[in-house]
């Protein structure tokens, strides 16, 4: 079972979306994925997809009340999380060391686990990290969003764990964006998809669902569909090439 | 669809019992009833998820069965009718994973005896038979109401 962190520097860089929309995308793939929500004291996966009001939560796993596989939900679009509570109380009386025995339950049950992370390095993200053998990186093209994210990538190798690459979120291209060859260079990782600011991710966050799952023709859910063949080594084409073009028309003579 | 599938798993159970039992009364067919009886429970929840989904009351669904039974009871809280049903559900899955012994296997009192945390539950053919009756009539009850509202 393959353990992939969603991790940040710097939080409000969309990384609960990003999760969302990997594993969506993965999905989409015929992997069996499941998120699991490892922002233990800002859960949050819940509210993006319209439950709020559920019987037992991640929250309940680490605190010995139910086992993981008993926490299982599925969405409308087929998607399957392990949501966290969004109780005042949960939040503040959670003990995130158990996040990695916990997950590890999740072994045999499904092919990879994608763990929607706290940003920073706090006690929280540290467990989500150490629960993961992989990371992914979410950042910003903005200084302080990069210079954060390169605190955990620092923190992240020291702990032993692979960083797969970064995802550069809401770039607009904008003359004030750092650009990605900086950033890579910053960062010293590749960067493994640029996912532009877009209309269709406000819309599907509104539908409370994901984009991939909400717009599936939609240019950034093509960018995620990118993302998740690579990840997991398949062929994917979400345009028309040149080429492709070409044989279209050699086809009219 | 659910609810067809329920239906086809209580006819199943209605064959077990009206025919399987009344000539073996062996207490390994009143068990296979009551795997029946939980797969039919579980298209009705199936069923019951699908209706709150279409009035927006939910939209992610559990998977685990006893998670799948308290958030049915907690979204149609104010149904008693459905709450014992879940209530019954997972008693039923309890009693399908308890110990148990059998008794006067072969003849008309054949008893399943299985012992729960709560205590001894004794499973007659009389107890079998009302157990099937209460889920019909539950089927009955959600094809009827529920389900139309």
């Amino acid at each position: 079972m393959r353990k992939i962190a969603i991790v940040s520097g710097k939080g409000g860089v969309g990384k609960t979306l990003v999760a969302l929309n990997l594993t969506t995308a993965l999905k989409e793939f015929g992997r069996d994925v499941i998120l699991v929500d490892g922002d233990l004291r800002n859960a949050n996966i819940g509210v993006y997809l319209g439950a709020l009001n559920l019987p037992f939560t991640l929250h309940d796993a680490l605190k010995y009340k139910k086992h993981i596989t008993e926490i299982v939900y599925r969405h409308g679009s087929g998607l399957k999380i392990i949501p966290g509570s969004i109780s005042f109380e949960n939040s503040v009386e959670v003990e995130p060391d158990r996040l990695k025995e916990v997950i590890d339950g999740l072994e045999g049950k499904c092919e990879a686990v994608i763990i929607d992370s706290p940003a920073g390095i706090s006690e929280e993200s540290l467990a989500a990290i150490d629960a993961a053998d992989e990371l992914i990186l979410v950042t910003n093209p903005e200084m302080p969003a990069v210079t954060d994210a390169l605190k955990t990538i620092k923190f992240a190798e020291a702990a032993g764990k692979n960083v797969i690459g970064i995802i550069l979120n809401r770039v607009e291209n904008q003359r004030h964006e750092i650009h990605a060859s900086h950033i890579q260079s910053i960062l010293g990782k590749p960067i493994i998809a640029s996912i532009p600011e877009d209309h269709h991710m406000k819309r599907s966050a509104h539908l409370k669902h994901p984009v991939v799952y909400s717009h599936p023709n939609s240019h950034v859910a093509a960018l995620f569909k990118d993302l998740a063949a690579k990840l997991i080594g398949q062929e994917y084409k979400s345009r028309l090439t040149k080429e492709d073009i070409k044989k279209v028309f050699a086809n009219f003579g | 669809m659910n609810i067809s599938k329920a239906l086809e798993e209580i006819k199943r159970a209605d064959h077990l019992i009206f025919v399987s039992l009344k000539y073996t009364r062996t207490v390994d067919v009143i068990k296979s009833i009551i795997e029946r009886m939980i797969t039919a429970i579980d298209c009705l929840m199936d069923a019951l998820f699908e209706h709150a989904q279409k009035k927006k009351k939910i939209k992610v669904l559990p998977t685990a069965p006893v998670v799948k039974a308290e958030t049915i009871k907690k979204l149609y809280s104010d149904d008693v009718r459905i709450v014992e049903m879940m209530d019954f559900y997972l008693s039923l899955r309890k009693i399908s994973k308890a110990h148990f012994t059998k008794r006067e296997e072969y003849r008309r009192h054949v008893t399943m005896i299985a012992t729960l945390e709560e205590g001894i539950i004794e499973i007659s053919i009389d107890v079998i038979k009302e157990y099937f009756e209460k889920i019909k009539q539950f089927i009955e009850y959600l094809n009827e109401g529920v389900l139309k509202k």
